[in-house]
């Protein structure tokens, strides 16, 4: 009897081991319903008029931003992607402010009740200055935000997106160093306001630029082509002059018999390159729309022989494109950067050539990847070639030096006349034959640092701040920093932009259900592809990729019950006996974005790469609000979510996006404090009905851990 | 007569104690070195230069600054505890570091591994607290310090990062000086013997 007992109990308990193994560790309990959080001074706010263009500036408009004073409070819109540190109800808080079509800048601001109330603290990494009405060329609000900081090794850092079309989930994250603490209390010392990528404005003992272009100065001459029927005069500029010490600069392959596809179509093209102004580079001047060098034949349209644009799939690969000459006699560990634009039609790949000896045709040798423009071309800006740090020798201290800036088959094409160039612009994600007749290449910030000693074995750029990190791939942000580690390690997002047309159809999302009176708006599919993986860094600009975690969410559902896409600034909770908690923004097809902002949703694991997801879209913490639908995997009529949330109903301030979640664990450690960010459903609205009365929101509310104690 | 003999059994006893047990705390703050990043309004909290792995790495010792104290006419230390914080309120973490006081002579705290939480963070962000009471050997070598009411604190940094320390804080235990203990003895047995040939 005692035997079989035994064996009963053991057969129990092997039974019930798998279901202990995975058991969830924490249930939460909302203790306070979700409320907007406020904000004592700062920037304008939505509640201080419903017309920016003439209360976001003083003077009715026109004077400067208005700032706050502390004893102004209003609610804390439009500020979104929280992230926020400390502990108890003490919390220092970074916010990505971004006034609709106006602006985009970090926040900083404190808060002593756990982040139900705000105090202003700075503005920094600010976009723009301007007012909605002086109608800036840098007043759109694709500007710097997602900010998230990390702290090892007595230093602080700061990331953030670099949301400018031509970078966005591109570039790397800029990330510059924290010094936080100067006179007044401020957290973000180093962070000028008013300012983006620009030049560099000091450099290290010894280090100098000593050879570039800006082409502010610089101008175009009507010069008479006899060669064309009917002596045509272009204003044009074939050989910009420096704007900084001693170069030539001149256009490749421009002047060519090529036959080009206007209509009718056009043989023959002029080098016809010249001066003009473009949006987007480095060059701080005149609020950074400034002149840039656009390099083309003489005419994108049909004309007669020799007017054509210039560009052309006949030339042989790396024919095409710029030189610049630089002697750099007295320099030494020589770094070449530069800012490239491409027109939406233009080459789409770019190759860097240097040659150590100019007067050899032959010499040119590629440097440097192939660089690649944004789908739809624009700015890729500050492309920086170390030739030192490349290990190439015969750079420096050399009258003769060289390099090109070249046209490059696209490695990715393989349709017809493969391998050839392509456009810009790509279609359903993917590369086509360029055009043989429109677009072209723009360079600004043309610019060569060196050394004056070989003794100096740094970068002439090396304390440049900031910097963009590298490792991370095609980041959206970071979700979260493992507290604790180092090298540290960090889960991040990284999002590929109309990634998946490649796809089978059956897994690409269709256009989002229009389900009224929630979810009342005509919206396209999104293609982009969110996958968070795991990365470590040692120095805080240097990442090691360690590949994708599994468990948060799957790329290919379109189960509107499932997770597709997973967005940035999430929060990671320590739980107990080593193991982790991950609040996280979750989205799926319905909402026809990629940010991820349908719901909160709330995982687990032990080990940071395996996932299980405890809280999701059809359970989750906080959530758009419940309708019916026709989910587009079964086809079924689906109620999401089938769980009321955890915080409870959908309020309107939130119904439009929830994400960004932020968890601060009380002082006893019982709970946490989940601020997050939410939107009205009317900001998806189209055009003049698109409500911009409360976007971006932040908003709390208080979670127990059921009796389980965090550490 | 017997009342003024306990009397001064009592004094001299109390007189006794007083050599090994102090009778006030003398807690200072330092006054920082320059190169301190934490500028005012904080004045509490040490932050040093950033250094990385391309720039010139600091000379060793860096100066984190110097506590200055009086030490009462009469009296001496007879203890003393150094302590503070890894990281301080704005940045939870130091590179890694030892700390010095004595011109490098007595080591009072460590910093030494990459994964230690006084370099990598703690996981509830709070700060890696340490504290160093001086040996009496320690009390022998830094009484020429005390005597001139001044000791150097010094801190030698060994990676990546800048050197951290929060609120660092000097706590020296004084009492009297054995001379005077013997002078309050004398007067009083001189006192007792006028008494008694009265």
């Amino acid at each position: 009897m005692k035997n079989t007992l035994v064996l009963f109990a053991a057969l129990a308990l092997s039974v019930a081991a798998p279901s202990l193994v995975n058991a969830q560790i924490v249930t939460w309990t909302a203790t306070s319903s979700p409320v907007q959080s406020t904000l004592a001074g700062g920037p304008w706010t939505l509640s201080q008029g419903p017309d920016p263009t003439t209360t976001y500036c003083t003077a009715g408009g026109t004077g400067v931003p208005i700032v706050n004073p502390s004893t102004t409070v209003n609610t804390m819109n439009p500020f979104y992607f929280p992230f926020v540190t400390g502990s108890g109800n003490n919390l220092q808080g970074y916010f990505d402010y971004r006034p609709d079509a106006i602006d985009e800048a970090i926040i900083a601001a404190s808060s002593k009740d756990g982040g139900l109330t705000w105090t202003f603290q700075q503005q920094v990494a600010s976009l723009s200055a301007d007012c909605p009405t002086s109608d800036p060329a840098a007043g759109n609000d694709d500007g710097e935000g997602h900010p998230h900081t990390i702290s090892f090794l007595g230093t602080t850092w700061l990331y953030l997106l670099d949301r400018r079309n031509d970078y966005v989930d591109d570039a790397g994250l800029i990330v510059q160093r924290l010094t936080p603490n100067i006179p007044g209390g401020q957290p973000l010392k180093p962070v000028a306001a008013g300012t983006t990528f620009t030049p560099p404005v000091s450099l290290p003992a010894g280090a100098s630029l000593f050879a570039g272009w800006d082409f502010n100065l610089d101008s175009n001459t009507s010069v008479t082509f006899k060669n064309i029927t009917g002596s045509p005069k272009f204003k044009i500029n074939n050989s910009p002059a420096t704007s900084i010490g001693t170069g030539t600069a001149t256009p490749l392959g421009m002047t060519n018999p090529y036959t080009y596809s206007t209509s009718p179509v056009t043989v023959g093209s002029n080098a016809g390159s010249d001066i003009t102004t473009t949006e987007g580079s480095t060059d701080p001047n005149s609020d950074f729309t400034s002149n840039s060098w656009r390099v083309r034949g003489l005419n994108n349209a049909a004309g007669p022989a020799g007017e054509g644009n210039g560009w052309n799939t006949a030339a042989p690969q790396y024919t095409q494109g710029a030189e610049f000459d630089v002697p750099t006699t007295g320099h030494y560990h020589v770094v070449f950067q530069y800012d490239w634009y491409v027109t939406a039609q233009g080459f789409r790949d770019l190759q860097a050539q240097y040659n150590t000896n100019i007067s050899n045709a032959s010499g040119w040798t590629n440097v440097g990847p192939i660089q690649v423009t944004p789908d739809g071309g624009g700015f890729v800006n500050q492309i920086t070639v170390d030739f030192t740090a490349l290990g190439i020798t015969g750079v420096d201290n050399n009258p003769n030096f060289g390099v090109r800036l070249v046209g490059a088959y696209d490695p990715t094409y393989t349709g017809p006349g493969a391998p050839t160039y392509t456009g810009a612009s790509l279609t359903n994600g993917q590369p086509t034959l360029y055009n043989n007749n429109s677009g072209n290449w723009r360079f600004d910030e043309m610019n060569f640092f060196g050394n004056n000693s070989p003794s100096i074995i740094t970068s002439p750029i090396s304390t440049v701040t900031p910097t963009r990190t590298t490792g991370l791939l095609n980041p959206d942000g970071i979700l979260a920093v493992v507290p604790g580690t180092y090298p540290v390690k960090v889960l991040y997002i990284q999002k590929q932009v109309e990634g998946d047309y490649s796809f089978p159809t059956a897994q690409q999302c269709a256009d989002p259900p229009v389900v009224p009176p929630f979810y009342p708006y005509s919206l396209s599919a999104n293609h982009d592809i969110a996958t968070v993986r795991l990365a470590t860094t040692a120095n805080g600009v240097n990442f090691t990729d360690l590949g994708p975690v599994t468990g948060l969410n799957d790329s290919t559902t379109v189960s509107y019950t499932g997770i597709r896409y997973v967005s940035p600034n999430g929060a990671l909770v320590p739980l107990p006996n080593g193991n982790w908690g991950l609040f996280f923004g979750a989205g799926n097809c319905i909402d026809g974005d990629s940010d991820s902002f349908h719901a909160i949703a709330y995982a687990e694991s032990s080990d940071l790469a395996n996932w299980t997801v405890y809280n999701g879209i059809n359970n989750p913490i906080v959530s758009r609000p419940t309708a019916t639908f026709t989910d587009q995997a079964t086809g079924n009529l689906l109620t999401i979510p089938a769980t009321p949330p955890v915080v409870g109903a959908t309020q309107a301030w939130f119904a439009g996006r929830v994400y960004a979640p932020n968890a601060i664990v009380n002082s006893n450690g019982s709970g946490v404090s989940l601020i997050f960010d939410g939107y009205d459903q009317g900001y998806a609205a189209k055009g003049a009905n698109k409500d911009l009365s409360s976007y971006r929101n932040v908003g709390q509310v208080f979670l127990s851990s059921g009796g389980v104690v965090l550490p | 007569m017997k009342p003024l003999r306990y009397f001064l059994l009592a004094c001299l006893a109390m007189g006794c104690a007083s050599l090994a047990q102090a009778d006030i705390d003398i807690v200072v703050a330092p006054t920082f070195d320059s190169s301190n990043q934490a500028a005012p309004p904080d004045t509490t909290d040490y932050e040093g230069n950033f250094y990385d792995f391309v720039s010139t790495f600091p000379p060793n010792p860096i100066t984190i600054g110097t506590f200055d104290f009086t030490i009462p006419t009469g009296k001496y230390v007879v203890g003393g505890t150094i302590s503070g914080t890894f990281g301080d309120v704005n940045i939870p973490v130091t590179a890694l570091t030892d700390l010095f006081v004595l011109d490098g002579a007595i080591q009072v705290a460590a910093c030494d591994s990459f994964t230690d939480p006084c370099a990598a963070g703690t996981i509830d962000g709070s700060l890696v607290s340490w504290s160093y009471t001086f040996t009496a050997n320690d009390l022998k070598n830094l009484a020429s310090d005390f005597a001139a009411g001044s000791l150097d604190f010094t801190a030698n940094q060994n990676s990546f990062g800048a050197v951290v320390v929060g609120t660092p804080s000097l706590d020296l235990q004084v009492a009297p000086e054995p001379s005077s203990i013997v002078t309050l003895a004398g007067a009083l047995l001189a006192f007792a013997t006028w008494r008694r040939r009265k």
